[in-house]
């Protein structure tokens, strides 16, 4: 398998040759109305268990290439496979081991936030155990409580981000994929989700691929990160990888070094 | 198994949604009213014409008798215009009634006067023209009846004290016999011809401007609240058969179309229409008995199936349209409005049948290919017994709603229904 990481970081080496990724992007090209090039030729790998991030400004192609991963848009080049299956061949495999937060989402407004959760456990499984299992998780990270039984129209931002955080993680994906999980958040409600974030990865080793253009809070939960710009990865790594390269104190100042081209 | 988890969503957040009273009861209702309104005042006019054309009516007295002279009178009393024909009834049937200027044509037969004295029962044979297939044509049949039955009642009064007997006791003397004349064809049930007319004209085009508007509404109404709820991203990423969505939202659309369809239809159309015959029809000619003739009819038993067919293929048709549509409105507002522009022309299209010329196959041809104004014309096509015609505006509607349907199809498992947006060209982050 060829890799191509623009700037290349032993870590990532060693670990590729101990397990075989479970995301795998190879020269992908994603071009909207004939001529928008909104992602250039990149490549990366996920491998399972990872917290990896894409990070980058607004516009930058973040979003189209979780888009890609989710199945929902196809690529124009390239290859995509998540766990070994094609996004394109095998996109219903795809959503079956997947489960994914776009930036932008909304839930029912007129369901309560538990009958919310339970329609989306039970898309993923007739078993009623599992659905009580997946229900029983996704209360916990919302960590919402008794404002469960209202409905969503009454929550807050902060509040449905939270249950949209715990249906995306409750249903135990082997790819969790979050655009701009706190994005917009409080402080208080970003690191709730932040934790609920670390907390999966945590207990069920499942892995997950985010994107955010805040680029501290990648540093602080993400184990390997890549850095796009205009369509193009410029830097992937581990962020203190990272942060030694290129001999900065942030991800920002790292972005700032690679943009300019300094 | 997914389709049903969303039939149950969609229920659930239609009958928690107060936007959806609105959607689903306040404009309907204004809607239908205003439907209702203009069609039953239009059908009033109609009944009004004939009821003028009643007040001038042929006759053929056969029996030249005393009785059948006392008809006469008693029609010209009422203010009526009455022609008598001195021809041979033979050749005036078999000229199809081309010298009767009148719609009533009254037959006394012979021994018409001899039988009433007699005490014995009889009958005067009644041909309505039938010519311009609208529903106040049908208003003539009653019209016909009541001067007989008032004629009836006349005459039992003035036997009864003859014979000095009390009214109750005199049962009906004189009967009608009322049949059609349509072309050079016989109407034996002309109550059940006109049944068929007056669905064909009204009942049957409401019922279907009943579905498409609430089927068409709700279905768009159904995915723009996906996308205005932020939920469609999520739903095209989840591990369900989009069709199935799909699928759920047409039927749950179609089932409370059906539901409103029938309540609305049938309660308000039999209310209405009660009220048009009662208004119409002047009281001081006679008291109708009711407005059966108009509610309560039998159909011929091949309309069914090619009307079911027709309809199943119509709902197919305009909800995968609509379904089709709005998937490039990006909230209910626009997916609303661009429902809205389809509504109006099909309400024309709707009513197109009753305007057109439709003596001739190629006409009838060409309005059977015509989708929702084929359904309208559906039993008048079944009454002229023409089965080409009837069997194309059966199938037509199946074959447009299947080939938009795996349109829809295509569309919906692609990325297409993700990037589908009205004039909106936005790049993609």
């Amino acid at each position: 398998m060829q890799r191509r990481s623009i700037i290349s970081i032993p870590w990532v080496e060693s670990l590729t040759s101990l397990t075989s990724p479970i995301v795998v992007v190879e020269n992908l090209v994603k071009v909207y109305q004939k001529n928008i090039r909104a992602v250039d030729n990149i490549s990366f790998y996920v491998y399972p268990g990872e917290i990896f991030g894409l990070i980058g400004p607004n516009g930058a192609g973040k979003t189209t290439i979780l888009r890609i991963i989710a199945t929902i848009l196809q690529p124009t080049q390239g290859k995509v496979i998540v766990n070994n299956y094609d996004v394109i061949k095998d996109a219903p495999k795809v959503r079956e081991i997947i489960s994914y937060l776009p930036e932008d989402a909304g839930a029912y407004k007129y369901l309560t936030g538990l009958e919310f959760l339970e329609f989306i456990a039970k898309l993923y499984t007739k078993d009623s155990k599992k659905v009580d299992e997946y229900l029983e998780i996704g209360v916990k990270l919302s960590g919402l409580g008794e404002r469960l039984n209202d409905k969503v129209k009454t929550y807050s931002k902060g509040m449905l981000r939270r249950l949209l955080i715990a249906k995306t993680l409750m249903v135990k994906p082997k790819v969790a994929i979050l655009d701009e999980p706190t994005s917009g958040l409080d402080v208080i409600n970003a690191v709730h989700v932040r934790e609920a974030i670390k907390k999966f990865a945590k207990e069920t080793g499942g892995t997950v691929l985010l994107s955010s253009h805040n680029m501290l809070e990648v540093e602080y939960l993400c184990d390997k990160v890549a850095i796009i710009h205009k369509g193009k990865i410029l830097a992937i790594g581990r962020p203190k990888e990272l942060l030694e390269k290129f001999e900065v104190q942030n991800l920002e100042e790292v972005f700032v070094k690679l943009a300019s081209g300094v | 198994m997914s389709f049903w988890l969303f039939v149950v969503k969609e229920l659930k957040s239609l009958a928690r949604d107060p936007r959806m009273l609105i959607a689903m009861v306040i404009v309907p209702l204004i809607l239908m009213i205003v439907i209702y309104g203009v069609l039953g005042q239009a059908a009033v006019e109609q009944i009004k014409q004939v009821v003028k054309a009643g007040y001038v009516v042929s006759v053929i007295d056969m029996d030249r008798g005393i009785y059948s002279q006392t008809f006469v009178s008693y029609l010209k009393n009422l203010g009526i215009d009455v022609n008598i024909i001195d021809e041979n009834v033979e050749n005036v049937i078999a000229n199809k009634l081309q010298n009767v200027t009148t719609k009533i044509l009254f037959i006394i037969p012979k021994g018409f006067s001899e039988n009433i004295t007699k005490a014995i029962p009889t009958y005067i044979v009644t041909y309505v023209k039938i010519e311009s297939l609208t529903i106040g044509e049908g208003g003539a049949l009653e019209i016909a009846r009541t001067y007989i039955s008032q004629f009836n009642s006349v005459l039992l009064k003035s036997i009864a004290k003859e014979k000095d007997i009390p009214e109750q006791f005199v049962s009906g003397i004189v009967f009608g016999d009322v049949v059609g004349l349509l072309g050079g064809k016989i109407v034996k049930n002309p109550d059940m011809f006109f049944g068929i007319v007056t669905m064909g004209n009204i009942f049957i085009p409401l019922i279907v401007l009943l579905l498409v508007v609430f089927a068409a509404q709700l279905v768009a109404t159904g995915i723009a609240i996906e996308k205005e709820e932020k939920m469609f991203e999520t739903l095209l990423s989840l591990p369900i058969n989009r069709m199935g969505v799909v699928g759920a939202k047409l039927f749950t659309s179609i089932l409370i179309s059906s539901i409103y369809m029938i309540a609305y239809s049938f309660i308000l159309f039999q209310l209405f229409l009660s009220q048009i015959l009662k208004t119409a029809i002047p009281t001081s000619v006679a008291e109708i008995p009711s407005s059966d003739t108009l509610t309560s009819f039998s159909m011929p038993n091949e309309f069914i199936p090619y009307m079911i067919v027709n309809v199943i293929g119509l709902a197919l048709f305009m909800v995968s349209l609509s379904l089709l549509l709005s998937l490039f409105a990006e909230d209910v507002r626009t997916a609303q409005a661009i429902i809205g522009n389809i509504l109006g022309p099909t309400v024309i299209v709707i009513y197109l049948p009753m305007f057109i010329e439709t003596s001739t196959q190629t006409s009838r041809l060409a309005i059977s290919l015509v989708p929702i104004a084929n359904t309208a014309f559906l039993p008048k096509l079944i009454l002229l017994e023409d089965y080409t015609a009837s069997l194309i505006a059966t199938v037509s509607n199946i074959i447009y709603g299947l080939i938009v349907f795996t349109i829809l199809r295509k569309i919906v498992n692609s990325e297409t229904i993700f990037t589908l947006k009205l004039f909106r060209r936005k790049r993609s982050e």
